[in-house]
């Protein structure tokens, strides 16, 4: 939202933009800039609040501006989280970690079919940062998500910095997480920064995307094209919320994700994620962060 | 397993593991910033005040007492005011306007409910701010400017102060003559930009009650606040 007058006025090169459809779908002023962006950009609806793991009903308030949102926005891209966000009518405004097991498998699927139906819609369903596991699970992050998405018919927005985030947390394997994943599932990526507190890695997005989310993505590539022998990936997008930078920066980024899909930068893999290392350096002493 | 299991394994996180865990600690520190960016005005006199922990402080104390039930956090915060005018019974109930300050959280939750759409403003939504409109015309002035900063897409109409400036030349020959206590908001296209501003004007008086300038010790403290702000600038967001 910070920079959405700038965005108005200097129209940045970018393809698409990406909302927090929550902060838009009952604000009269937030949709009336909204329509000056979608003069000009595709859009992507990305929420936090349809509670998807929750087992209160799904709100009917929230489920109805969000369809009267996409009926008159026609975004490209609707997607939510794998979690719950809500329970027992108390809202946590925060996601909260589901268990992986069949049941939560059917509960989810059964959801997001309701919520489709109701959009008449496909929607993705995001993977999220954790910060406790649950007991006795019945399957891996990567089962859960594929089963969950063959169920419902759902689609997958891998979000590559709260895999690393997991890698680190619960010393989970990201590269196998990913590769576990079916790709067919998977219609658009994040990129995102994070930050440590004490032993832990939160993901906040208040900071540039770190080495390793950048060799992810890279890996990510190598597997996709290797996979279905394609140059064309699914759109990603750089999520940056607090301690934001100048427009410019984020822009730059986002050039810089879509020249490793486009294979334009002229050095190998490792040489350039060492460049961009070197520039991240850079800029925070410039005072990114 | 049933889907008794299920909700039940959720629950039992919530109660054994949420608390103390990274997640109440987003919560809290979520929810006091949420609080921190819709009541912006407030939280800035308290900066100027050199009193930051003490907003702080209440905020968390608020986010602890007050679970949230709205799936938008930009609503969270409406019995903020009453728990402000609370404060009077408190150890620092001496130090600080609560009144006044209780007004401005009236003022920035109306403004941030008419933006996030949970007040119809397309005619006009009226709120009661007895404490704020009978502060002198040097003080409400240099709130306003705060409130303006901090809040930039509303328009704080300049008659608001004019009125003022009138009604002291009047009172002497027409006692009756008193701002309102209320003020009016509503949406409104600028020639400049089809995006719709919320417009806060004075309304028709409604009660000459309030209007004897009781608040000559508020107007002091935040006369403090005020010149404290022209000092050091001022931040918005």
């Amino acid at each position: 939202m910070p920079h959405i007058h700038q965005v108005i006025e200097q129209q940045p090169d970018v393809d698409w933009l990406e909302i927090h459809s929550c902060n838009f779908i009952d604000s009269p002023t937030n949709l009336a800039l909204l329509d000056n962006v979608a003069e000009r950009y595709r859009l992507s609806f990305h929420g936090v609040s349809l509670n998807l793991g929750g087992t209160d009903k799904i709100n009917a308030n929230y489920l109805n501006l969000l369809r009267r949102a996409i009926d008159q926005y026609q975004p490209a891209l609707i997607s939510d989280h794998a979690c719950f966000t809500a329970f027992e009518s108390k809202n946590y405004h925060d996601l909260l970690p589901i268990p992986y097991t069949a049941e939560a498998v059917n509960h989810l699927a059964t959801r997001i079919t309701q919520v489709q139906d109701l959009l008449g819609r496909q929607i993705l369903l995001e993977n999220v940062s954790r910060y406790f596991t649950y007991p006795d699970q019945e399957l891996t992050e990567a089962q859960f998500l594929n089963a969950v998405a063959t169920q419902s018919g759902c689609g997958l927005l891998l979000d590559l910095n709260n895999a690393f985030v997991n890698q680190v947390n619960h010393q989970e394997d990201a590269k196998a997480f990913i590769e576990q994943l079916s790709l067919k599932h998977i219609a658009e990526l994040h990129l995102a920064g994070h930050h440590r507190e004490k032993d832990q890695l939160i993901d906040s997005h208040c900071a540039p995307i770190c080495a390793e989310v950048w060799e992810l993505f890279q890996s990510f590539i190598d597997h996709y094209r290797a996979t279905f022998d394609t140059d064309e990936l699914p759109p990603t997008l750089i999520e940056w919320d607090n301690q934001l930078p100048e427009l410019q920066t984020l822009v730059d980024e986002q050039k810089f994700a879509s020249d490793l899909i486009q294979r334009t930068l002229p050095q190998s893999s490792d040489l350039r994620i060492k460049a961009r290392i070197e520039t991240q350096k850079t800029a925070k002493t410039s005072g990114w962060n | 397993m049933s889907e008794a299991n299920y909700k039940q394994q959720i629950a039992v996180f919530l109660e054994q593991s949420w608390p103390h865990s990274t997640y109440e600690n987003n919560y809290s520190e979520g929810h006091r910033l949420a609080l921190r960016r819709t009541f912006s005005g407030c939280a800035m006199l308290f900066t100027q005040w050199q009193a930051d922990d003490v907003f702080n402080g209440l905020l968390r104390s608020y986010v602890l007492n007050r679970p949230t039930h709205h799936w938008d956090i930009n609503c969270f915060g409406a019995e903020l005011p009453e728990f402000i005018v609370a404060q009077q019974q408190s150890p620092k109930g001496s130090q600080f306007p609560w009144r006044l300050l209780a007004d401005i959280a009236v003022l920035e939750y109306a403004l941030a409910s008419c933006y996030y759409g949970k007040i119809d403003v397309q005619s006009e939504h009226l709120i009661d701010l007895p404490e704020l409109l009978s502060l002198n015309v040097e003080s409400l002035s240099g709130l306003m400017k705060i409130m303006q900063e901090q809040h930039r897409y509303a328009i704080f109409d300049s008659s608001l102060l004019e009125y003022d400036k009138r009604a002291s030349i009047e009172a002497i020959a027409n006692e009756t003559q008193r701002r309102p206590n209320q003020l009016k908001l509503r949406f409104e296209s600028t020639p400049q930009s089809s995006v719709p501003r919320l417009h806060l004007s004075p309304s028709t008086p409604t009660n000459t009650a309030n209007y004897q300038n009781a608040g000559n010790s508020v107007d002091q403290s935040l006369s403090v606040a005020l010149h404290a702000n022209e000092q050091h600038g001022s931040t918005s967001k």
